[in-house]
């Protein structure tokens, strides 16, 4: 990306030693961080939650609370800047620095117009400006709120924010994690670009190392606070050095391991999986029959948010779910547990249809659902074993110490450390509290688990993790998974069958080889040229080799 | 429109369970005939005075009639007095308006400063001294603060009029002891809202391109403050009147609030249900203005009460 010529030129941007301390807090956020960055050029920064790749940023910006204790220096354009000093940061912010998040919706005043927005940064026409973050017909927008437009175009109108007083580095974090993967590959793009055109330089900060890949020329991978490896793209994916890069390439899954056990440490390789007994064939366990579920708008009219979506799910097999935020990926699955109502159309559980109407305790038991939000799935005050009894005290399911061994049980399969099993959902991280609502799902065996984005919110080691837990689990019980999921590359790795859905419709489904080779619908295509890949080579054996 | 319609509907509906539950809770809870004359009275006066009243109607039928008196703005006759009970409201109105409108002015102009900027100050001195007062102020009884006033200015110091309206003097003390309490609500109130709408990520947007903490307080916290207040405003409407009860009893105001305590005392059926009647129009009023005004400011609500226009927020990627 960044030519010869540039890379001899001076960097725009050095950090040198930078250290965050929080008040109360052992262990460094940030220790010894130094880097720097060229004009025109987008470094990556790649790590999971807690790395401190955002905190580097913040201090970098003066933006961390009061309670940080820094260090460190930076020099920026020829001006050395004191990273203790926060003032002295803020003084560089808008024309020297900026900075986009992750959240769009909320980037952005929701009492206040586009053209507000950018009147408060610059007195000049903020059509170019606009253009320039990547809105190509800004003006019917400029009167626009928040609430009135699209994820991608907030994250535009923002990106323009950052831009208005034309700074010379842009820092993103994880700016395009909130968003559908067509959205995102268009704001990659207009970033690239602006490294290009504008000479703009870019921290772009992420957990996802195919974005890292598509985009960026360098990578810094920061674990625990340090940088434990900076260099060029190519190099750090197929070659890595350090321990931590090599188990977070392993943690992703590659379309060559497809239905396989990731391997992320010794036993993971042992124990690899035989290939999975589908039961096909034979009468569907889960049968979704041309349903359409239609929500009242406020003005009075009708959404369909999901329309005429016919689907069957058979023992023992994992049939992929995917499609943009509202296609109505979830709006069907709902319908199998009565959290969504039926317009039209008959849900069928092992041939008998299911009237939530008139519900059966034997339903709930067959078909459980995990959501994607583990914190807000758990009841924050009470302690975990007496969560994933619950399920069995409500369907008096044997004696009370029988429930109670049994909770134990299927906390141990999902592999939760015994010592959790009496702790609050509080004292667990993201990963574990998701093992306890799976331990909860499946405690009373159901025949169905509908896995509702559930792993999309932990980082790629645990969801890993998550994703050979589910394998496992197939395997042994012959459950069956409805996968939903906005992560090709996971669906891909997880699932015997997919099904697109677009609008609310299932515009293609198949099995999963098959559609991801020759898709056949438009928008599958489309869908799958946006998703940002790894080079096929990326951390190959890496860690399979050292192991063996 | 068809929102707006709905709207005042709901107020209306709400303005008739006031009257019925204002109507019958007075009408079991005594006799008015025998609050009027004492218990030694013979038996005949009592019931040509129920008669000339209507009180010998079955209740449902005392109810329709008086709903159809209201409809006609006839509250009906003060028993004390035999004046029409509006008439004597109304007489009472100017003293105790001219002392609200004072009082919402001041408590405000008091109020969301001392909020915004003990937000601003947050754990700080000023933000704790903030919070300090404000509990003090309102955890002081009104009538106590109005005689503590009194004491210090009338009796002590001899600079105010200690009851009654004499001059434009006469305002400064009822007005201070209610405003002094709604003050506090509105400060701690804006303090809370204001710390709030400064955690909201769109004041990160801002810091990272450049704004100064000023303009960022001035263009988003301010706006998005106001919502809130608009809400407690129309609450506090309710507030000022209890107050009003107490603090012109202290300072002998010859308005609404005394009437009321007067009417109460004296089973005074007529004039309670129109004082309670015309306060909780106000309220009703005061809420739907507020709601009214949400459309006006936050434009998330006024595109929800739009019906035509429905902007399609999925898959308009641009």
């Amino acid at each position: 990306m960044a030519s010869a010529a540039k890379n001899e030129t001076q960097p725009l941007l050095a950090v040198q030693g930078l250290g965050v301390r929080f008040a109360g807090v052992d262990d460094p956020a940030c220790d010894g961080i130094g880097f720097d960055v060229r004009p025109g050029e987008i470094l990556g920064i790649v790590g999971e939650s807690g790395s401190g790749k955002s905190v580097t940023c913040r201090a970098l910006m003066g933006m961390l609370p009061e309670t940080a204790m820094i260090s460190g220096r930076m020099r920026f354009d020829g001006q050395d800047v004191n990273l203790s000093d926060a003032r002295q940061c803020a003084r560089l912010r808008g024309a020297g620095l900026s900075m986009i998040f992750q959240d769009p919706m909320s980037a952005l005043d929701p009492l206040m117009t586009v053209r507000g927005h950018m009147a408060l940064r610059t007195k000049s026409d903020p059509v170019p400006i606009l253009q320039m973050a990547g809105l190509a017909e800004p003006g019917p927008l400029l009167g626009s709120y928040a609430h009135q437009m699209s994820g991608g175009e907030c994250q535009r109108v923002a990106i323009g924010c950052a831009l208005a007083r034309n700074p010379k580095l842009l820092i993103a974090d994880e700016p395009t994690t909130a968003l559908d993967v067509t959205v995102q590959k268009g704001i990659l793009e207009q970033i690239r670009r602006l490294a290009l055109q504008q000479g703009t330089a870019v921290i772009f900060v992420t957990h996802d190392l195919a974005v890292i890949y598509q985009l960026c020329a360098r990578v810094m991978v920061m674990h625990r606070g340090r940088v434990v490896e900076t260099g060029p793209v190519d190099q750090v994916l197929t070659t890595p050095q350090h321990a931590y890069t090599k188990s977070l390439l392993a943690a992703i899954p590659r379309p060559d391991q497809r239905g396989q056990r990731l391997v992320l440490s010794p036993e993971d390789a042992r124990t690899s999986l035989a290939a999975p007994p589908v039961v096909q064939g034979n009468a569907p366990i889960l049968r979704f029959e041309d349903i359409t579920v239609r929500y009242k708008r406020p003005d009075g009219g009708t959404v369909d948010a999901a329309k005429n979506v016919s689907l069957s799910l058979h023992r023992g097999e994992i049939l992929g779910l995917v499609g943009e935020s509202g296609s109505g990926k979830s709006t069907v699955a709902k319908t199998a547990v009565g959290l969504a109502p039926l317009s039209s159309g008959e849900v069928r559980l092992k041939g008998a249809p299911l009237d939530w109407a008139r519900p059966k305790m034997a339903w709930r038991r067959e078909v459980q659902y995990i959501f994607q939000d583990p914190r807000g799935a758990l009841d924050p005050a009470a302690r975990v074993l007496r969560q994933v009894r619950l399920p069995l005290d409500i369907h008096k399911v044997g004696t009370k110490p029988e429930r109670d061994v049994r909770a134990r049980d299927i906390l141990a399969e999902t592999r939760l450390d015994e010592n959790l099993f009496h702790r609050k959902p509080s004292a667990l991280s993201g990963g574990q509290r998701q093992r306890a609502t799976i331990a909860r799902a499946l405690a009373l065996q159901p025949e169905v688990v509908i896995c509702d984005e559930s792993i999309s919110a932990l980082d790629v080691s645990i969801q890993a993790r998550v994703l050979n837990l589910l394998m496992d689990l197939r395997e042994k019980f012959g459950i069956a998974i409805l996968f939903i999921s906005h992560d090709l590359g996971v669906i891909h790795h997880l699932c015997d069958r997919v099904a697109v859905m677009h609008g609310g419709q299932v515009v293609e489904k198949g099995e999963t080889g098959q559609l991801f080779t020759a898709p056949q619908h438009d928008y599958t295509q489309k869908l799958l040229s946006a998703i940002p890949l790894l080079p096929a080579t990326a951390g190959t054996g890496a860690l399979l080799g050292e192991l063996a | 429109m068809r929102w707006l319609v709905i709207r005042i509907g709901r107020s209306l509906l709400t303005l008739l369970l006031l009257i019925a539950f204002t109507f019958f809770t007075l009408a079991v809870s005594g006799d008015p005939a025998a609050a009027k004359f004492g218990p030694d009275i013979d038996q005949d006066t009592l019931e040509a005075f129920r008669e000339k009243w209507g009180l010998n109607y079955p209740l449902w039928k005392q109810f329709l009639i008086y709903l159809d008196g209201i409809w006609r703005l006839d509250f009906g006759l003060s028993f004390r007095t035999g004046r029409p009970a509006l008439d004597l409201v109304v007489s009472r109105l100017p003293a105790t308006l001219s002392l609200m409108l004072p009082t919402m002015l001041f408590a405000i102009a008091l109020g969301v400063p001392l909020g915004i900027n003990a937000a601003m100050h947050r754990g700080k001195a000023a933000d704790r001294l903030t919070i300090v007062v404000a509990v003090i102020a309102l955890a002081i009884p009104s009538f106590l603060l109005g005689l503590l006033l009194m004491f210090t200015f009338s009796v002590w110091l001899g600079w105010l009029p200690p009851s009654g309206i004499v001059d434009w003097r006469s305002y400064i003390m009822p007005a201070a002891t209610m405003a002094i309490a709604t003050a506090a609500v509105y400060a701690r109130f804006t303090r809370s809202a204001m710390v709030e709408v400064m955690s909201h990520p769109m004041v990160e947007t801002a810091q990272a391109s450049g704004l100064p903490r000023r303009i960022i307080q001035r263009a988003h916290g301010l706006p998005n403050v106001l919502l809130p207040l608009i809400t407690i405003t129309a609450l506090e409407f309710g507030n000022i009147v209890t107050y009003a009860v107490v603090v012109e009893s202290v300072f002998a105001w010859p308005g609404v609030g005394r009437l009321l305590i007067e009417g109460v005392a004296r089973r005074d059926y007529a004039v309670v249900q129109a004082i309670i009647l015309m306060t909780g129009t106000t309220m009703i009023l005061a809420n739907l203005l507020a709601d009214i005004a949400y459309g006006y400011v936050d434009p998330r609500i006024r595109d929800a009460r739009r019906p035509a226009r429905w902007r399609k927020i999925q898959g308009t990627s641009a």
